[in-house]
């Protein structure tokens, strides 16, 4: 068996309507969240970009403030005539009054790894404090050697061990030439506590890096960091790439000017996407409010339409049923109130012309009824008055037979007995003729009738005919239980056995046989004959009124035997028919209905 | 027997079925005395007897009534409801002749008393075996009611 297919268009309006405003409800909502969520994302974007442009290039001027103020630190040095008269003549006096010098230069002492002199040579002369482990490590390339005689420079970071150190370097010089240059590696020493504050002025989860210009060192200001993924100093404007453990970020560098160092500030996506992400999710939950509301106002309008609907559907049915008496009480203005009284307008119309029909069949039954009477008053009077006649002619010309038989001669004699004849085979055609219409019009109940009492009694009534041929009968019982009436159908089986009698050549003795067969519900009974058969054209015609195939003075008849048969079978809801060998015999069946529970 | 008493009414309409059961009771050899009426309201009055049927002698109390169906004024049926209604007649033996076999007419004189009831055959043969047995089973073995005129 196939599935039925779900389909839409059998969705009841109660809920085919929330289904729709819900699916509209969606579209919109989904299409003015993206359209929105699209626009909020820029403008977050967008303004993101702004201050991470913005605090970058502060940053970037503080940082240069910053390495400037460092710079100047070192400035007292460039007028310290030990310093410069250590640079022209190195001597040892001079060379305790500049160490003297060197050690006390610069803010935050605690920075200084050490302070170095160097000649205009580039050769390192003199340091302090001498820790030579850890001066060795020092790479002097990294020192950034200022391009002018008045400015300083801030080098590379370099890493050592745990700790990241920077020189500073700023030339002493006189008369405007180089004498030599005072180098001083700091060490990266901010507090956590400082660099928190930093981060927090800066804001949006921002991240913090210092690195050199040549990628190779990055510190979060506190300890060495890891490298970004892209190189920064070829990048113009933003950056995006990932960093571990914070995920997508958005990011900007700026080359710190008079350092080797560069600024880069990070803002991860997830901190700049948060009001968006916020907003997307109220946005959610006022869609999730509005499809709520919206389902529960279309199901009460899909409600209120569906049921002024059902109520006429109902008033349809009830109506087919053939109860006029139920109208629709639809209280509503508008179309559905109009529907409604239309369709109580129509009920009103069709309960009257059910009642005008009613009253004219009711009418014409009567007017039946009466016609039937009519007829029924005139088949009496056939049946009554015009034997009468009958019975005088055949009567009186019997008399005249027995009581003056000796003034007659032959042919009077002959023809006294042709009006006998005659007399006798009206009677019989009226007869007939009054069963035909007795069984057309008579109100047949049906009942369940035993086939086999109905055989027996028909066998016993025509016992006499059958014993003038010689007739050999064989009723093979039990014979079912069949619905019929059981006059009438003692009526059939009389006509059926009579004709088959009948028609067996007189120098055939006659050998009927009754059997009946079940088939599927349906009985038919066989009333066979070793007769001279009928041909098959004529198998039709003889169920008809007045249709004989053979003239009276061979087998007499009125033709109507037959038609009683059928007519009776029809009334009964049955069918009847013959098979039939000309020569051999005819098989004449009747069909009827089964009684259930009633075994053949 | 008393042929004399043992009076037949046959109420007929129609001459030749009168003339005709009269010559098969002769035929048959019955010798009881036939007296016939040609209508209902002519039964009733032979019955009662009134008017010209009011001299006994001439008109004796009958044993057995052959009626027809079919008569002119008043028919068959309603006679027979009416002899059925007279204290003094109703155990009056009533056969009733007569053509019709229409089952509601049967159905009908039955439910209204009638002893019998017989359809006239159109052979005169079958008619004289009719009167015949009539005789045998109504004026010969049918033990008679007390039966007295109104």
């Amino acid at each position: 068996m196939a599935e039925r297919r779900w389909s839409l268009r059998g969705l009841s309006i109660e809920y085919k309507l929330p289904l729709l405003i819900f699916a509209l409800i969606l579209t919109i909502s989904a299409a003015y969240t993206w359209a929105s969520y699209r626009s909020v994302k820029l403008s977050a974007l967008t303004a993101a970009q702004q201050r991470l442009g913005s605090i970058t290039d502060q940053l970037r001027v503080l940082l240069e403030t910053g390495t400037k103020g460092l710079l100047d630190s070192l400035h007292a040095s460039r007028s310290n005539q030990a310093v410069r008269r250590y640079l022209s003549t190195p001597s040892a006096a001079a060379r305790a009054a500049t160490l003297a010098a060197l050690d006390s230069l610069g803010p935050q002492r605690i920075q200084v790894v050490t302070t170095e002199l160097w000649n205009a040579r580039r050769e390192r002369v003199l340091a302090v404090p001498k820790d030579t482990h850890f001066v060795a490590a020092l790479s002097p390339e990294n020192v950034r050697w200022a391009p002018g005689p008045d400015s300083g420079a801030v080098g590379r970071i370099q890493a050592i061990g745990d700790s990241l150190v920077y020189p500073i370097s700023e030339p002493i010089t006189a008369d405007g030439q180089i004498l030599g240059w005072i180098v001083q590696w700091r060490r990266i020493m901010t507090s956590e506590r400082g660099r928190a504050q930093m981060i927090q002025l800066i804001g949006s989860n921002a991240a913090l890096y210092i690195g050199n210009d040549l990628g190779d060192v990055w510190t979060d200001l506190l300890h060495i960091a890891p490298k970004p993924p892209v190189d920064v100093r070829q990048a113009q404007g933003f950056l995006h790439y990932d960093r571990p453990a914070v995920g997508s970020v958005m990011a900007q560098a700026r080359p710190i000017r008079g350092s080797a160092w560069v600024v880069l500030i990070e803002f991860p996506y997830a901190t700049i996407l948060a009001p968006v992400r916020l907003f997307l999710r109220r946005l959610g939950l006022f869609t999730g409010v509005i499809l709520v509301v919206g389902l529960g106002v279309a199901w009460i309008v899909g409600r209120s339409i569906a049921r002024p609907l059902r109520q006429l559907t109902a008033a349809s049915a009830s109506i087919a049923a053939g109860d006029y008496s139920q109208p629709v009480s639809v209280e509503r203005h508008d179309e559905l109130g109009t529907l409604a009284s239309s369709f109580n307008t129509m009920l009103g119309r069709v309960r009257d012309s059910q009642h005008a029909l009613e009253e004219q069949v009711r009418h014409r039954t009567a007017e039946l009824e009466e016609r039937n009477e009519e007829l029924e008053g005139f088949g009496y009077s056939i049946s009554h008055d015009l034997r009468a006649p009958l019975r005088a002619m055949q009567g009186f010309s019997q008399a005249l037979l027995e009581d003056s038989s000796d003034r007659l001669d032959d042919m009077g004699k002959e023809y006294a007995e042709r009006i006998v004849a005659g007399a006798q085979r009206m009677d019989q055609l009226i007869q007939d003729l009054l069963a035909y219409s007795r069984v057309s019009r008579a109100e047949l109940r049906l009942v369940p009738v035993p086939l086999d009492a109905i055989a027996q009694s028909v066998v016993g009534e025509l016992e006499a005919s059958l014993r003038a041929r010689h007739a050999v009968i064989r009723v093979e019982d039990p014979l079912p239980v069949v619905l019929g009436h059981p006059a009438t159908l003692s009526q059939v089986l009389t006509n059926l056995l009579g004709n088959a009698l009948k028609f067996v050549p007189a120098d055939r003795t006659p050998e009927l046989r009754v059997r009946a067969e079940n088939d599927d519900g349906r009985i038919r009974v066989w009333v066979e004959d070793n007769g001279m058969g009928i041909a098959p054209e004529h198998q039709e015609r003889i169920f008809r009124v007045f249709e004989r195939l053979h003239s009276g003075d061979d087998y007499p008849g009125t033709g109507i035997g037959l038609a009683i048969v059928r007519k009776a079978v029809e009334r009964m809801g049955g069918t009847v028919g013959v098979d039939s060998t000309p020569g051999q015999g005819s098989r004449f069946w009747v069909e009827l209905q089964r009684v259930e529970g009633a075994h053949a | 027997m008393n042929p004399g008493g043992q009076v037949i009414l046959v109420v007929e309409d129609d001459p030749n079925d009168l003339l005709l059961i009269q010559r098969a009771f002769g035929k048959a050899r019955i010798l009881n005395p036939l007296q016939s009426v040609g209508n209902g309201d002519d039964a009733v009055a032979y019955l009662a007897g009134e008017g010209p049927f009011a001299d006994r002698q001439r008109h004796p109390f009958p044993v057995l009534v052959l009626l027809d169906l079919k008569l002119p004024r008043r028919s068959g049926l309603e006679v027979l409801e009416w002899i059925r209604a007279q204290t003094g007649l109703k155990r009056l033996p009533v056969v009733v002749l007569t053509s019709s076999k229409e089952a509601t007419d049967v159905n009908r004189a039955y439910d209204l008393g009638a002893n019998s009831y017989l359809v006239k055959p159109v052979g005169f043969d079958s008619l004289l075996e009719l009167v015949k047995s009539l005789e045998v089973y109504w004026l010969i073995l049918n033990q008679k009611p007390d039966v007295s005129a109104a």
